[in-house]
């Protein structure tokens, strides 16, 4: 799933240790001001979520893994979308941390990733998703 | 869930492979294979009803193709999200320094 072709992934390194990204990732007023306002939020595992998007949309899952300071896991359900997962990890290089982002879509496209990894459609997939 | 149901077979992965390269008509395609010619027209069935093959008559054969619209699905799904998240993550780098000025008055 993690080849980055049909999952999203995306990196970013915060100049704070992973406690503190953690607070800013998992506190709702913080939540609500970097992603989306929380309606509800249960952050333990099973606990469910939601958020309003700042558009307007709705996000709905519950929590598959959370692991304070580390990871977090959710199901991802977006309007009619077909559900996909959403990962955090956190991890502390020095004095900074690097979250890695990954958003894959597990249900309907995981027949997708077999496609992609196999066709030449994945080079044309890549260079689309690079531009 | 559609696809991976009918991706969960290796012989119907290896059909899928080789529409990748190129249309195929149902002969070539059996010719890769051990399996039986009506076997192989099962599996054909399979991925069309799926969403994954498409077919059309060429005169006297029928020629199979993959369908590109999962793939331009995707490909949607992925211009939507990457600045979604990427603009989101820039806002968590505001909010992680809110926090450490608000901590840092604290003190």
């Amino acid at each position: 799933m993690s080849d980055g072709l049909c999952s999203l992934r995306l990196t970013r390194r915060y100049a704070a240790a992973p406690d503190e990204v953690w607070g800013a990732l998992s506190d709702p007023g913080s939540l609500a001001r970097w992603l989306a306002v929380p309606r509800v939020i249960e952050l333990r595992r099973d606990g469910r979520f939601e958020l309003e998007l700042p558009g307007g949309g709705r996000v709905e899952g519950r929590v598959r893994e959370v692991e304070p300071g580390r990871v977090l896991v959710l199901d991802w359900r977006y309007g009619e979308e077909a559900p996909s997962i959403v990962r955090f990890e956190l991890s502390a290089d020095g004095e900074e941390t690097v979250l890695v982002l990954e958003h894959s879509r597990i249900e309907e496209s995981l027949g997708m990733v077999y496609i992609a990894r196999w066709s030449g459609a994945v080079e044309r997939l890549g260079e689309r998703i690079a531009r | 869930m559609r696809a991976l149901t009918a991706l969960a077979d290796p012989t119907r992965r290896r059909i899928v492979e080789l529409l990748a390269e190129g249309e195929r008509s149902a002969g070539q395609i059996a010719a890769e294979f051990s399996t039986s010619r009506p076997g192989v027209s099962r599996h054909l069935r399979v991925l069309r009803e799926h969403g994954l093959v498409r077919a059309r008559d060429d005169g006297q054969r029928r020629l199979y193709s993959l369908d590109p619209a999962p793939l331009a699905e995707l490909d949607g799904w992925l211009a939507r999200y990457r600045p979604f998240w990427s603009n989101r993550l820039d806002a968590l780098d505001t909010e992680i320094r809110r926090r450490q000025r608000r901590a840092g008055q604290g003190k």
